[in-house]
């Protein structure tokens, strides 16, 4: 076995492993059982041709919804990736807050004892018919059920916790929540709120912004894993950001970004890799080019904090590991420097 | 592999393919520095005590890159926590510059832990945990009162208000409470409306709240906050500072101020109930200090300013220089024993992470230039190797990755 130890700044080079043995050791190893049971993990995928970036996402999609994960896929053309609040905004407009609050309902109602027949109603009215019971006391037992359970799970952010309890008494059908306020709380949990007084009522007093929304999206992650989701794959796609010159005002589209916005965007990865302890249920995959592999301008050498999380100073002389904080995929390796 | 050992095993090995901390990892490994862990509880010890705590000051460690600096503190982390102080790791970086008591404040706030919850909310937690009828709050408002504390009215009249309206059905108070926790937090808060929540508990007109320049209003939320967690029942305010090195990238006057800031954190003279540990590589005196020059160009060049505050800076960016001189302490490299048990606890935590019994692997050649972090990734990659194909032979390369300390303005 040989230990080799040679000081090359910035090569980053490696073996590469084909779409379909990646695939495997995802499925096998992280969304059967990992994910489900609270793990996480961030990865860094080096995708050289745009078909095998094509077939890797598309393979992924199928794969995550076989295991019931939310997937998002998130484009730094398209989304300003070096703010994670525009992150969090991205994958919570994905998620199906209502069909989440429903869950959330009907777990309550089981655990009063009085199961709900189907998620399409909810209301406290429709299931005290069902169990020929007194529909105020019902209301009041799972209204209690729903605040114990929202209001005392510590892993969710309060203010999500106050959001999902309102939406989800909205299914229960009582009236104390009108559509407005229904409305606004969505619009506070997509990030997209105009007028934060909106949400006064429901004692949510604070916009989603870049002090919070790292904490908000580790509570999304865990409120889709506790409401059925077998988790939530997000994937971000940073080859946007090799690009270094903004193309004529006519050809431009979407997103540019300037050196210290690259490097934002580095950090923001780095906080998320950092965060293994905090974060639950959570698959982040970060497309990156070739180049972003070597440039040390706006590379990954440029930002050494990401750099030392993720290259592969220790590797096989002959193969890659699946397992890996950094994969190639199906691409070569990289030209030393 | 279902149950939560299992699950936090395997976050364990995720969290060490990449080379970072996670509680899992620091439980099964160890730190291996035992010195410094006795050191740390003396201080600890120190934090509780009101009159010993002058001559506490800080903690400066210092080791090669990937040699586990932020591994131990992630154990003195755990440290803190089971003596019942809140903790902080504050990781400087492009979003917090040490040189920018701002952002450094409102990082630790973001990542405070009192073991029982994080951030923000564990802020809204601790405040809400606060009992006016005991002598620890007393001791608070003692404190935030007293002109000896130097502390803002600002300080003295949200505690007031806190007080005054938490808990109370007035119309608008749920709102005024959780402004003055976010004001705590970091967020800002007009004076008009510190006034207009003033007068809705009577007590209009009785603190003087002028302009605080952000430097010091950063500063004195620190302060505040660190005897607000003591009022609650906590034994003071522990922060872990990581990466720290990062400074030797910043600007000639960015450098200055992060000294400067290194000398505050290290002070035996501050009476809060505030304990820093500070994490760099051991080579920065050699690359930056030494290398850029910084102990003379640094005083010279703040010192042509000719105003008494860059006059300040430069003899706390002295001060600071010299702490990285002296008082860093190193950590020990691992030896054969510490590598031999680091190896048998990694197996084991490989096998359970992902059942299975991994077979005894040859990992690195060991080297005095190889380092914790390239061991245990060696023997991390072999065994997912071998679990992939038990057939297979590993041959692990390594190809040392060296950050640099040039100059970089977008940082």
């Amino acid at each position: 076995m040989s230990a080799e130890t040679t000081a090359l700044p910035g090569v980053l080079g490696g073996g590469s492993v084909s779409v379909d043995d990646y695939m495997d050791v995802l499925d096998r190893h992280y969304l059967t059982g990992y994910l489900p049971a609270g793990g996480s993990a961030v990865k860094v995928v080096v995708v050289g041709e745009p078909d095998v970036g094509a077939r890797f996402t598309d393979e992924l999609g199928r794969l995550a919804d076989r295991h019931g994960c939310l997937l998002v896929s998130i484009d730094a053309a398209a989304t300003r990736v070096h703010m994670i609040d525009q992150l969090y905004a991205e994958v919570a407009r994905h998620v199906d807050w209502d069909g989440v609050a429903a869950a959330i309902v009907l777990a309550a109602y089981d655990a009063v004892a009085f199961p709900a027949d189907s998620a399409s109603d909810l209301t406290a009215a429709s299931v005290a018919r069902r169990h020929d019971v007194d529909d105020r006391e019902l209301y009041r037992s799972v209204r209690r059920e729903l605040e114990r359970r929202l209001l005392g799970d510590d892993g969710i952010a309060p203010e999500m916790r106050r959001a999902m309890l309102r939406l989800a008494q909205v299914h229960l059908g009582a009236g104390d929540v009108d559509a407005a306020e229904h409305d606004a709380v969505l619009d506070w949990l997509r990030g997209e709120l105009s007028r934060i007084t909106a949400v006064r009522s429901t004692l949510i007093f604070n916009r989603i912004g870049r002090h919070n929304a790292r904490a908000m999206l580790a509570s999304l992650a865990r409120l889709l894993l506790e409401n059925g989701y077998g988790g939530l794959v997000l994937t971000v796609d940073y080859q946007r950001l090799a690009v270094a010159r903004r193309p004529p005002i006519e050809q431009r589209e979407g997103v540019y970004y300037s050196r210290a916005a690259v490097l934002d965007a580095y950090e923001t990865l780095r906080q998320l890799i950092d965060g293994v302890d905090e974060l639950c249920g959570l698959l982040v995959v970060a497309l990156v080019s070739p180049e972003l592999m070597t440039d040390e301008s706006r590379g990954l050498p440029a930002y050494s904090a990401l750099q030392l999380r993720v290259a592969d100073e220790v590797r096989d002389h002959r193969r890659a590991n699946p397992f890996a904080a950094l994969i190639r995929l199906e691409v070569r390796l990289e030209a030393v420097g | 592999m279902r149950t939560p050992d299992a699950v936090s095993r395997r976050r364990a090995i995720e969290a060490l393919r990449a080379g970072v901390p996670c509680r899992g990892a620091v439980a099964a490994l160890g730190s291996g520095q035992p010195a410094i862990e006795d050191r740390f509880a003396e201080m600890l010890d120190g934090l509780t005590d009101s009159e010993r705590r002058t001559s506490v000051g800080g903690l400066l460690l210092g080791a090669g890159f990937g040699a586990g600096k932020s591994h131990l503190l992630n154990h003195l982390a755990h440290q803190a926590v089971e003596a019942g102080a809140a903790v902080s790791t504050v990781v400087i970086s492009k979003e917090t510059p040490l040189h920018d008591p701002a952002k450094v404040f409102r990082a630790a706030v973001e990542s405070l832990s009192t073991g029982r919850s994080f951030g923000d909310a564990a802020v809204a937690a601790v405040a809400a945990d606060l009992d006016p009828d005991t002598p620890r709050y007393a001791a608070l408002t003692r404190w935030v009162n007293s002109a000896a504390s130097g502390m803002d009215e600002r300080f003295a009249a949200t505690l007031l208000i806190y007080e005054r309206l938490r808990g109370h059905e007035v119309a608008g108070s749920d709102e005024t409470v959780d402004a003055i926790v976010r004001f705590w937090c970091g967020d800002p808060m007009r004076v008009s409306d510190l006034k207009r929540s003033l007068k809705l508990v009577g007590q209009a007109g009785l603190f003087d709240c002028g302009s605080l320049p952000v430097r010091e209003l950063a500063r004195q939320r620190l302060r505040f906050l660190s005897h607000l967690l003591v009022a609650a029942g906590y034994a003071g305010w522990v922060l872990l500072f990581d990466e720290v090195e990062l400074i030797g990238r910043y600007s000639l006057l960015q450098r200055a101020r992060s000294y400067a800031e290194v000398a505050g954190w290290m002070s035996a003279e501050q009476a809060d109930p505030v304990l820093a540990v500070l994490a760099m590589t051991d080579d920065f005196e050699a690359a930056v200090l030494s290398g850029k020059n910084d102990r003379e160009v640094i005083p010279a060049r703040l010192r042509d300013k000719q105003t008494p505050e860059w006059d300040e800076t430069a003899a706390a960016a002295v001060v600071g220089m010299r702490h990285i001189d002296r008082d860093m302490v190193l950590l020990d490299p691992p030896d054969d024993a510490e590598l031999d048990r680091t190896y048998r606890a990694l197996k084991r935590l490989h096998g359970e992470a992902f059942g299975w019994q991994p077979p005894d692997v040859p990992g690195l050649e060991r080297l005095g230039a190889t380092r914790m972090r390239q061991y245990v990734r060696a023997w991390i990659n072999e065994w997912d190797l071998l679990m992939l194909d038990p057939d297979f032979r590993p041959s692990t390369e390594v190809l040392s990755v060296t950050p640099s300390y040039d100059e970089d303005v977008d940082l």
